[in-house]
């Protein structure tokens, strides 16, 4: 099964484009500015769609507008009031089916079953430690500008924030690691994301994650219908294509980590050749996306060496080991060159927060 | 580029392309081209620039003015100065019989005049910008930006205050005086927002932001936050004035009609408010994050305190 990737059109992104260009059509920017540089312009996005098949775009050219849209629009809230009107009426009726799950747990599975509709832009990850649940975010697209990364990090926690307050009632307590060191606009976060509240955000994490009590997963909601859930999951399906279920990006990440895992072969040959393509479409695919495949490959250990690190506490040999280091120098001069810090000071930093 | 005053100035323009097009014609018609040798290019090009430059000033003028007597005056000066020059300009290129010999006469007469209005617009103009200066005072302090504005309240940003909030933790930690701030949520803003959608919620920000600048005073600083949320710089004040002024702006507020579009039904707004005094020793880092801990105390404090209410 084909994953899509960052250039095929198969993303059904009308609805989250045109409320984004409307945002900033509000705050001056003018919408043929914003979509310079994707072929689109607004009179196609707003006219009513006649043909069967509905508009369908790239998952670059919704990067393209956001990057135009950091450019071109002052103040940097769009991404927070965007996430705040995602759910649950900007995804079709996926979003009745995320009304009726039971609790949160079966949300987050919808999503991830559906994550083309869902959230295409990024990849989710579910791990279990010490009673707590943590949610890994990766681009599912190959590399983001500085830009783009801080407005879809902002746009997805606000969206799934605001998710959990309209379910549970209540925002639980909640830990935010943040990839990127502090920004400017801090009081974007103190209003939008409950920071300083119940909301505990830290930056220059280096990986993307969200922390809650595994408990409060399976809090159940009053109002859910697994009945009416399971008759929009069903049109939710038929209205999915066949392909590009997952996308390219993922398929690869799970190949390698399997790889990681068993210590199998971990060649280019043998991924290019697991994926049935040649080692020069290999190559070219991940350059569409802005990467290699020793970037991937690094990137994939250096999550896990954090996750072992600021989250297990491990020590220097065990995190070693478990990523089949020989020694522990080796492990620590890998870690210096793919986080820019060494193990003991990522491992103070976090003490200090 | 915003061509939205361009629509008031329509006979504006009609008057210029005419008076411009009078000038080509009348020269044309009355003189004689000159034999290319005799041409000074190097004059020509100096004049012909300026002529330019004073046509783009015109265009200036009416893209940022909206229609009035300082535009009109503005607008007349630099036309007839543009006359001038443009006469000037086309001297180069054509020579007069002798009998037309007048028009080489006049062609520095209209720019002095053009001068002497431009110059009482420029007063005028002075004059107005004080009135709006005086409409613009506690929403700005010693300092402009338009890039830093709110593109909703049209009050300054929270960049800006930051910025103040840093001169303003300076100058208290030399002269050893305190200042307050005060933050303004509004409550519920979300559901009015679902229920009456974005497009209200922003006006209803603007005037609300603008009942906030009724209620303090000339030296203070109002700004919007971020999304809900208002702050307010009062300068050597204590968190008691504080409180007052605070007490002022809930009552002020809670009675704002707010009126949705062209509906009959008010919608009237209950604000959360909080005061915190600073004396110049944290950074301005501390100082917002000390003031959203105390928003959030406030807001905790009056959850338990309705709840009371209710039982």
């Amino acid at each position: 099964m084909r994953g899509y990737e960052r250039h095929d059109e198969v993303l059904d992104a009308q609805q989250l484009l045109l409320s984004l260009i409307d945002l900033a059509k509000q705050r001056g920017a003018h919408p043929d500015k914003l979509l310079k540089g994707t072929k689109l312009f607004y009179s196609d996005l707003s006219k009513k769609n006649l043909s069967k098949s509905p508009l369908t775009c790239s998952a670059n050219t919704l990067l393209i507008v956001i990057e135009n849209c950091t450019k071109l629009v002052k103040g940097n809230e769009i991404s927070f009031l965007l996430g705040r009107r995602y759910f649950p009426s900007h995804i079709g009726v996926l979003g009745q089916a995320l009304m009726n799950c039971r609790h949160l747990a079966e949300m987050i599975r919808v999503c991830q079953c559906f994550q083309l509709n869902c959230f295409p832009l990024m990849n989710l990850q579910l791990k279990h430690f010490n009673n707590n649940t943590y949610f890994i975010f990766q681009s599912a697209v190959g590399q983001l500008s500085k830009n783009q990364q801080i407005f879809i990090t902002e746009f997805l926690l606000s969206a799934l924030l605001a998710a959990i307050k309209y379910r549970c009632g209540v925002l639980p307590n909640l830990n935010i690691y943040l990839a990127y060191p502090e920004v400017q606009h801090i009081e974007q976060y103190h209003t939008h994301l409950n920071m300083k509240a119940n909301i505990n955000i830290q930056f220059n994490q280096q990986i993307f994650m969200v922390a809650i009590e595994s408990k409060q997963l399976y809090l159940p909601f009053n109002d859910s219908s697994t009945s009416l859930k399971s008759v929009a999951l069903q049109q939710s399906a038929q209205l999915r294509a066949k392909e590009h279920r997952h996308n390219f990006i993922q398929q690869l990440n799970s190949y390698l980590y399997q790889s990681l895992t068993t210590q199998s072969d971990l060649s280019q040959e043998c991924c290019a050749q697991y994926f049935g393509y040649s080692c020069a479409t290999l190559k070219r695919k991940l350059a569409n996306h802005y990467l290699n495949y020793q970037g991937i490959i690094d990137a994939l250990r250096s999550q896990q060496a954090i996750f072992q690190l600021i989250v297990c506490q491990h020590s220097n040999e065990k995190i070693a080991g478990a990523l089949y280091f020989n020694d522990v120098s080796n492990f620590r001069k890998a870690f210096k060159r793919w986080t820019g810090m060494t193990p003991n000071t990522m491992r103070e930093q976090v003490c200090l927060n | 580029m915003n061509t939205l005053f361009i629509k008031y100035h329509l006979h504006l323009l009609a008057l210029l392309l005419f008076t411009l097009s009078a000038v080509l014609i009348c020269t044309f018609s009355l003189g004689f081209l000159k034999p290319s040798g005799e041409l000074d290019y190097f004059d020509a090009l100096g004049e012909g620039g300026m002529t330019l430059i004073t046509l783009v000033w015109i265009g200036f003028i009416l893209l940022s003015r909206p229609a009035g007597r300082v535009t009109n005056w503005l607008f007349s000066g630099l036309l007839l100065m543009n006359i001038s020059l443009l006469l000037d300009f086309i001297d180069e290129f054509i020579v007069y019989p002798e009998n037309s010999a007048w028009l080489t006469a006049i062609e520095s007469l209209p720019a002095p005049v053009g001068m002497v209005i431009m110059s009482t617009a420029l007063y005028h103009w002075y004059k107005e910008q004080m009135t709006i200066n005086a409409q613009l005072r506690r929403t700005e302090r010693f300092y402009r930006d338009h890039s830093l504005t709110d593109f909703i309240t049209g009050l300054y940003s929270a960049k800006y205050m930051k910025k103040q909030i840093k001169y303003q933790l300076v100058y208290s930690k030399n002269s050893l005086n305190v200042f307050t701030l005060m933050m303004i949520d509004i409550r519920q803003f979300d559901q009015f927002n679902r229920v009456f959608g974005h497009q209200q919620g922003d006006n209803l920000l603007r005037e609300i932001g603008q009942v906030i600048t009724m209620n303090i005073r000339d030296q203070d600083l109002a700004c919007r936050y971020a999304s809900d949320r208002f702050i307010v710089l009062l300068p050597n004040t204590p968190t008691t004035l504080a409180q007052t002024f605070a007490w002022h702006i809930e009552n002020s507020i809670a009675n704002l009609a707010f009126k949705v579009g062209s509906e009959q039904q008010t919608h009237y707004q209950q604000v959360t408010l909080c005061c915190k005094e600073f004396d110049g020793k944290q950074n301005d880092y501390q100082v917002l994050e000390l003031m959203n801990q105390a928003m959030e105390g406030t807001k905790n404090k009056n959850k338990t305190h309705h709840s009371k209410q209710v039982a």
